[in-house]
């Protein structure tokens, strides 16, 4: 009697298991685009352990150290009118906004341990924890504070959810550790008085940094990744693309950035964690991509993060 | 006492330490996070529900309607208002003009605008309501047709302000009641209901940057069987970028709208903003905000195994109901609390968030919904099983690797039955938004004059709803009056106004006002404004002339310029006249 009601019971509870699976084409394909994607993720070598450099950034960790002096990145915002009722022949092609200045400046640089167990006003342990870096590390790590500085922002035209400032928690593989975003929640926020929110993302370090939906050039391809690795190459030209647009040309020339590129040097691209292409220029002696390209914007290196 | 003291410090110390040391979870991608964390989500600042003034009826010039004589009242639109809080020389003509026009009926107010144009003090008097009426109108506004390629027609009838009206009611503070504002250029008070002032704001956002998700689904593609068949004709056509017709349809993917929901309104609490008609139509609506339903066992579907590698993926059904500011709403109401904690359920119900009936000049007993919503199925899948504690709370999952519009999967469940053609496939124009886009502020140095009302200038508007005042026009840093140079001629008269702070903020926009605008403004008739020069990409610097025909002329402006307060001089001696 034990026995019939076991096997009724199991039947039961296998019947209730078998689902009906979808099979339509629509279904097959995105399945199949999701094992493709798995099977890139994981081809190529991968990172032996979490301490290990990737070979491609190795060169650049010298130069990674002069990313404690400020350095600036102009950024040309790429504006559509898609969200226009009406096919609009002004928004027809592709138009760019006038050019923004951002500036990167230091909080704090040291060795990633150090950053882990001291507490600060910039909250780097939270982001850089001791179970990633051991006492025995001898990798840095940094806190980059990224601010738009050109135009300046007047407080009378800060709107509620405004993005002020940003911060991002490196190590010295431009790993991304943590992202801090300072929101403005009332018009004319001031900074002292409660006005500006803080929202901390702490990040997975095996996926690139990504500027979200901000205009802030902080994309950059993460070297754990295969793919990032893949399609790391270095080229004898092309290395840094602009848009060729006379515009930017021009602006490009005003601000004394046109001189920043190279033809020799290394790109990549990969897509981001919304599945849209970035593509990152990096010229030789710079310690952040020379050129930065996603579907918001086109960011070139202004000033500083230079080889030492 | 003191040990007290100090205990009570040394707690207070400690707590603040330990929170700071409470470990929070990677999140960003990490669906158990972001589930359990953010499975409801709303802005910090809730979008406001209002008119998205519709080219129907002529963008903001559209007057008030009287609800007793349900007739149209000239005069009373908020584009008529703000040029006559504007105008600097008025005899009374604005307010004859508009006293001989009787009220109107809807139904006649195409007619009664054509007839208003034949006058041409109108559009000296109403500047900004007449380029509404050029540019902002069905009358005026034409495309080409997509059926018909290289036949023009009328606007269509959802075309409107409703990107500017989206952005706005994310970015700004919605305006809840009437203000009395004063212009110390000319003297006037003029009282703007709310009304007016959401016009004026949702008129200042019609050039506006946007960061956006998704591409739009162009005119030329109506919603058709090719949206189902990616290796059709219309399908497989892309763009100079290379994205696909079909890609364009289908995208946002389901990843990328839980990614973006969860984390930038779940967790940042920030605005954003939908195109929630998923074809070709552009239909924006401010995000309130949303709630993912709990999963159920039978959400959880059991793995799919890739036969080649082995490699397994973990399907789970999701439900997530969507709510957004509407629309059909009285153009100077107020919009009511939206609470998604509150006043929506874990059910598939999309709850009505007040809803009523309203007369309405397009028609009687019309709906008026401030939020609307609607629920979106989707499936997400995993590298690794989903294990849940409770319906509500995730206990582990893998990483997400993939997804599917459960319409795009089974879109029989979608189509109407007993269609065909494009009005079968009609049905999935109301699925997934078409994109997703978070405003971050108007254009300020427009080069596009025709989209955005240039009469209606961003920091005059907001100078207006913030401080109740416009601006002092002509002065410098110091708030003294501007100096002026005037070259006397019997020909030519330039005035040059200078001064660094006004010059370093004029921008293509004051080119555009002032040589429209100016020699009216300053009640000089038949005076020609224009820019010499401007340069720079702040334009830092300015010259504008303007010329008069003859001294008698030129006696007239300096004697108008002074009454405003000008300093006018002589360029030929350097004294001051």
């Amino acid at each position: 009697m034990k026995l019939v009601f076991c096997l009724l019971l199991s039947s039961f509870l296998t019947g209730c298991a078998i689902q009906k699976k979808s099979s339509g084409k629509a279904y097959r394909l995105a399945l199949e685009k999701a094992f493709s994607r798995m099977e890139s993720h994981e081809k190529g070598r991968k990172l032996a352990s979490f301490t290990e450099r990737s070979q491609e950034v190795e060169y650049l960790l010298p130069r990674i150290k002069s990313l404690s002096t400020d350095f600036e990145v102009m950024v040309f915002p790429k504006i559509t009118g898609q969200a226009f009722k009406y096919p609009n022949k002004k928004f027809s092609k592709l138009k760019w906004g006038f050019p923004l200045i951002y500036r990167f400046q230091k909080r704090r640089i040291g060795k990633c341990y150090s950053l882990a167990t001291s507490k600060d006003k910039w909250r780097a342990f939270r982001y850089f924890t001791q179970n990633n870096f051991s006492s025995s590390s001898k990798r840095n790590c940094l806190v980059l504070e990224v601010k738009q500085s050109f135009p300046k922002i007047l407080r009378s035209r800060i709107r509620k959810d405004d993005k002020i400032a940003m911060r991002i928690y490196l190590d010295d593989s431009l790993r991304p550790f943590g992202q801090e975003y300072e929101i403005a929640r009332v018009p004319k926020a001031r900074k002292n008085y409660g006005e500006v929110g803080i929202v901390s993302f702490k990040l997975n370090p095996f996926y690139p940094l990504d500027s979200g939906l901000s205009g802030f050039p902080v994309d950059l391809p993460n070297f754990t990744s295969p793919v990032a690795r893949k399609n790391w190459k270095k080229v004898l030209k092309g290395a840094t693309k602009v848009p060729k647009h006379p515009f930017i040309v021009s602006q490009m020339r005003k601000f004394n950035v046109a001189h920043k590129m190279c033809e020799e040097g290394y790109r990549t691209h990969y897509k981001d964690l919304y599945g849209r292409k970035v593509r990152v220029g990096w010229c030789e002696g710079n310690a952040w991509p020379t050129t930065i390209e996603t579907r918001r914007y086109f960011a070139v290196l202004r000033n500083g993060a230079n080889s030492l | 006492m003191k040990i007290t003291y100090l205990i009570l410090l040394l707690t207070l110390c400690a707590s603040s330490w330990s929170s700071d040391e409470r470990p929070f979870e990677v999140a960003n991608r990490n669906f158990k996070y972001l589930f359990n964390k953010a499975r409801m989500g709303q802005p910090a600042n809730i979008p406001w529900p209002a008119s998205y003034w519709t080219f129907e009826y002529d963008g903001i010039s559209q007057p008030d309607w009287d609800r007793k004589t349900e007739l149209f009242i000239p005069g009373t639109s908020p584009a008529e208002k703000w040029d006559d809080f504007l105008r600097l020389a008025d005899k009374g003509e604005a307010k004859k003009l508009m006293s001989e026009k009787k009220q109107v009926r809807p139904e006649d107010w195409g007619r009664f605008v054509e007839d208003l144009e034949k006058n041409q003090k109108v559009k000296v008097l109403y500047p900004s309501a007449t380029f509404e009426r050029d540019q902002h109108s069905c009358r005026t506004v034409k495309i080409n047709n997509p059926d018909d390629p290289g036949i023009y027609k009328g606007c269509l009838g959802w075309w409107g302000h409703c990107n500017a009206w989206s952005a706005a009611a994310i970015k700004e503070v919605e305006p809840r009641a009437s203000l009395k504002a004063s212009n110390p250029n000319n003297g006037k008070s003029i009282i703007f209901g709310v009304r007016d002032q959401k016009a004026f704001l949702t008129a200042i956002y019609m050039e506006h940057n946007i960061f956006v998700e998704g591409y739009n689904v162009p005119a030329t593609s109506k919603t058709n069987e090719w949206v189902l068949k990616p290796k059709s004709k219309l399908a497989k056509e892309s763009d100079e970028e290379g994205i696909s017709q079909y890609e364009k349809f289908w995208d946002p993917s389901p990843e990328t709208f839980f990614l973006l929901f969860t984390n930038f309104m779940g967790v940042m609490k920030q605005g954003l903003a939908i195109d929630r008609f998923t074809g070709d139509e552009v239909w924006n609506q401010p995000v309130a905000g949303y709630r993912i339903l709990p999963i159920r066992s039978d959400d959880i579907h059991p793995a799919e195994k890739d036969n080649k590698t082995g490699r397994k993926i973990y399907p789970v059904s999701l439900r997530m109901k969507l709510f957004w500011g509407d629309d059909k709403v009285e153009e100077g109401g107020i919009g009511l609390p939206f609470n998604i904690y509150k006043q929506t359920k874990d059910t598939e119900e999309v709850e009505d968030i007040w809803k009523g009936k309203m007369d309405f000049h397009w028609g009687k007993n019309q709906e008026i919904t401030h939020y609307d919503g609607r629920l979106l199925k989707f499936k997400l899948f995993f590298d690794k099983p989903l294990r849940m504690d409770s319906e509500t709370v995730v206990k582990s999952v893998g990483k997400i690797v993939g997804g599917i519009w459960d319409h795009q999967e089974n879109p029989e469940n979608y189509l109407y039955d007993g269609e065909e053609g494009a009005e079968k496939y009609s049905a999935l124009n109301h699925t997934h938004p078409d994109f997703i886009w978070s405003p971050i502020d108007y254009i300020p140095h427009s080069d596009w004059p025709g989209e955005r009302n240039p009469y209606l200038r961003p920091k005059d508007v907001l100078s207006v709803y913030n401080e109740k005042k416009l601006p002092l026009r002509f002065k410098n840093s110091r708030g003294r009056p501007l100096k002026l140079k005037i070259k006397k001629s019997f020909q030519i008269s330039n005035l040059d106004l200078f001064g660094k702070d006004y010059m370093a903020d004029l921008n293509f926009q004051d080119e555009f006002y002032i040589k429209e605008n100016i020699a009216y403004y300053l009640g000089l008739e038949n005076v020609k404004a224009q820019v010499f020069a401007v340069k720079g990409v702040m334009v830092n610097h300015a010259k504008i002339g303007i010329y008069v025909v003859n001294k008698k002329q030129g006696a007239k402006a300096l004697k108008v310029l002074r009454n405003y307060g000008f300093k006018v001089k002589s360029l030929n001696n350097n004294t001051w006249d």
